[in-house]
């Protein structure tokens, strides 16, 4: 490859927060070739620095933020970035994923990719101004909501441009599941990547860059950007994206049994239509916002012009927190769940851990086993306004039960010593809003998910084509097109779970370039040449995506995860969905059949769930095999 | 007879379900003329809607098959039964 970085900044920044100072150093090429940027650079580089069983709260976890070769180009959708590090919600693998422009911006200032490490002794923010780092004393945003931090911090360094991301009050409690906000709401929420910013002593980080990003091929580059944005405007699903971002499939999900409705109890929420994307649409949408560089502006904004929440505004919301703060907690208000996914996004909480936390809450409370007394005298029936919004700010805040409630839904059920059978999560982090008995490929995604239950990881929206003889063509499996089969959905989560490392890798928008399909392996190889200079073919792209995979599933393998630990909570594997589901009704997860058929797909012992040699030998990871034996895992050859 | 057809996620409806009249047990190709007829700017052609949209049958129970796994346009209406036309679903 050329010497000179095309594509990328070609600059690393380690913030050394105990010491306050910085150094600057020229990105690995070997990084690039391996892994292409984003998720893939901080997946790599937590495995190679972060030892086994660091505490995550601890000063040795690192914070790392990256960008993609893309960003900052005018690519359509590339402005994107991960923030990830060991996590203080599941001890595993942590990692998130926003938009926005903060992603562009450290491109400009010079950065691929940003690393925090050690911890500051009082609370910070730091300003990146190019090659300028200063640590600024920020004691007095001590409690400030993400809002308020990121118009203050804006305002003392003067420049309303500048770019900010922000860890709110929840981040500075210690909330475990607490995420990075930027430009104000777009939320790096998951696997609370915040909690560890400010417990590192760090309120926000603010950057601001005058460079910019030479292309390899420049010609080429912009005929592809052409064609990728004649192929999104052409897209069926760009108008309703446009006009109802991804609150869209509320209904569709609700028609096929499978959307989550009361902690899961049943997969129809009789007020789907009050909370649907359509009803925001109609009575609350106000215009719509794109991230940089994106022809489809899918986040909107609202405005609440009557009731008891007049005059409230923001943006969003995305399908998960609307539909987790109506259906899983049962409550038929649309304007209550945009009032709590506002509370979230400005005390800076992950509002599916929250609506998980609160729902199972919930359920307990329906079980008999959670009294009122428990929960500091709230009425934690079904769907109550107060109770769903009280319980936001006491987790928050860590006050009373939100306390009990602050360390995850996994925790919550061990320090009550009840409820562990119905705390929905995977691996730790609580699962999304997708019942996985009625979409078996995106269950077994949540399974074998290196964050634990979430569907970012594989997106296998392939099964809801209905289109079997595509299913053949695609796969040589006709049920990998059905929703309710079992039968080839592990080689189906393992295509797409590659397809999304790629897309995390470039940091375009997995909304756009994996779910409308525009951008497979083979054109990814076209656009890296074209902006890079590295020539790349669709199969080398995909194997790129497949590392990505397994350097992930090795950092969790040097933490005890293995089979065992790849499984879904109870209910969906012995539960039958209800009657009422009637799309999905009698619907069960095959948990054995799926993983293993998976594991046969990644070449990864079927016992273990470990990587054999041979695969970590042809992915070109050997060096980490001593490492392993040394930690007596136990490798199989083949 | 009368055959309900429902719109979901399209944007450009500003109607949740709109009733046809048809012939008894017409056919899903006939009823799609219709919803051509009715909304020409959203829907050029039969073929249009079949290429771009999910379209689906939904019997009295409420329980959907995707055309394409019936009969595809030459599948049947049956009383009770009724229509549902969506874009293709993928994830959020």
């Amino acid at each position: 490859m050329a010497s000179k970085y095309f594509g990328y900044a070609g600059r690393v920044l380690r913030l050394e927060l105990t010491k306050r100072k910085h150094v600057i150093h020229p990105l690995e090429k070997e990084l690039i070739r391996g892994y292409l940027g984003g998720r893939g650079f901080n997946s790599k580089r937590l495995l190679d620095e972060i030892p086994p069983e660091t505490d995550p709260l601890g000063k040795e976890n690192k914070l790392m933020f990256a960008t993609g070769p893309l960003v900052g180009t005018g690519f359509p959708t590339a402005s994107r970035f991960n923030v990830s590090a060991k996590s203080p919600l599941t001890w595993i693998l942590g990692d998130s994923n926003a938009g926005g422009h903060f992603a562009p911006e450290m491109k400009y200032a010079g950065y691929d990719q940003i690393i925090l490490e050690g911890s500051s002794d009082r609370l910070l923010y730091i300003f990146i101004d190019d090659d300028d780092v200063s640590f600024i004393d920020a004691s007095h945003l001590a409690g400030l909501d993400v809002y308020e931090t990121t118009k203050a911090v804006k305002e003392e360094i003067g420049d309303e441009s500048v770019q900010v991301v922000a860890a709110g009050p929840a981040a500075e409690n210690g909330v475990r599941y607490a995420g990075v906000f930027a430009n104000l709401m777009r939320a790096a929420a998951r696997t609370g990547m915040g909690t560890v910013m400010a417990q590192k002593g760090v309120k926000a980080i603010a950057i601001r860059g005058s460079k910019s990003i030479d292309v390899a091929h420049p010609d080429k580059f912009e005929k592809l950007v052409e064609k990728l944005e004649e192929d999104i405007y052409n897209h069926p699903q760009y108008w309703p994206r446009r006009i109802m971002g991804t609150t869209r499939i509320l209904l569709p999900l609700n028609l096929g049994g499978f959307l989550p409705t009361r902690h899961f109890t049943t997969g129809v929420f009789e007020y789907a239509e009050e909370v649907s994307g359509e009803r925001l649409a109609e009575e609350y949408n106000v215009k719509t916002r794109g991230c940089f560089s994106c022809i489809l502006p899918c986040s909107r904004f609202w405005v609440i012009r009557k009731g008891k929440y007049k005059g409230l505004y923001g943006e969003g919301p995305e399908y998960e927190p609307l539909s987790a703060f109506s259906a899983r907690v049962g409550n038929p208000d649309i304007q209550v769940a945009l009032k709590a996914n506002d509370m979230c996004n400005k005390l800076g909480l992950d509002a599916l851990t929250t609506a998980e936390c609160i729902s199972w809450a919930m359920e307990c409370y329906e079980r008999g086993w959670l009294t009122k007394d428990m929960a500091d005298g709230l009425d934690m029936s079904w769907g109550n306004e107060e109770t769903i919004l009280t319980l936001i700010e006491k987790i928050a805040r860590r006050e009373g039960f939100g306390d009990i409630l602050a360390d995850g839904v996994k925790k919550a059920a061990e320090k009550l010593g009840f409820g562990e059978e119905i705390a929905l999560h995977v691996k730790g982090l609580e699962i999304i809003q997708a019942d996985p008995r009625g979409l078996k490929g995106y269950g077994l995604g949540y399974v074998v998910a290196s964050r634990g239950g979430d569907h970012l990881r594989s997106e296998p929206f392939f099964e809801l084509s209905d289109d079997p003889e595509r299913g053949r063509e695609l796969f040589g499996i006709p049920e990998t097109a059905l929703r309710l089969e079992y039968k080839g959905k592990g080689k189906l989560v393992s295509f797409f779970e590659d397809w999304c490392a790629i897309t995390d890798a470039l940091e375009v928008c997995k909304n756009v370039a994996e779910n409308m399909e525009v951008l497979p392996f083979d054109l990814s190889g076209e656009v890296i040449h074209a902006a890079t200079g590295i020539e790349m073919k669709g199969g080398e792209v995909r194997r790129i995506g497949e590392r990505i995979i397994n350097v992930e599933r090795l950092f969790l393998v040097r933490e005890g995860i293995s089979r065992k630990d790849d499984t879904l909570p109870k209910r969906f594997l012995e539960e039958p969905m209800p009657e009422e589901a009637i799309n999905s009704a009698g619907s069960i997860f095959e948990l054995e059949p799926m993983l293993n058929e998976y594991y046969t797909e990644r070449g990864w012992d079927l016992k273990t769930g470990i990587p054999t040699i041979a695969k970590i030998k042809e992915l070109g990871l050997e060096k980490y095999v001593d490492n392993l034996r040394e930690l007596s895992i136990p490798l199989k050859d083949k | 007879m009368k055959v309900t057809v429902r719109f979901i996620g399209i944007p450009g409806i500003n109607v949740n379900s709109k009733k046809i009249f048809a012939d008894d047990t017409p056919r899903v190709k006939e009823l799609l003329e219709k919803v051509c007829e009715m909304f020409p700017e959203i829907f050029p052609s039969v073929d249009h809607i079949v290429d771009r949209f999910l379209v689906l049958i939904e019997d009295k129970q409420g329980k959907t098959t995707n055309i394409r796994l019936k009969d595809g346009l030459r599948t049947v209406i049956n009383k009770g039964e009724s229509l549902i036309v969506m874009p293709p679903l993928t994830g959020g």
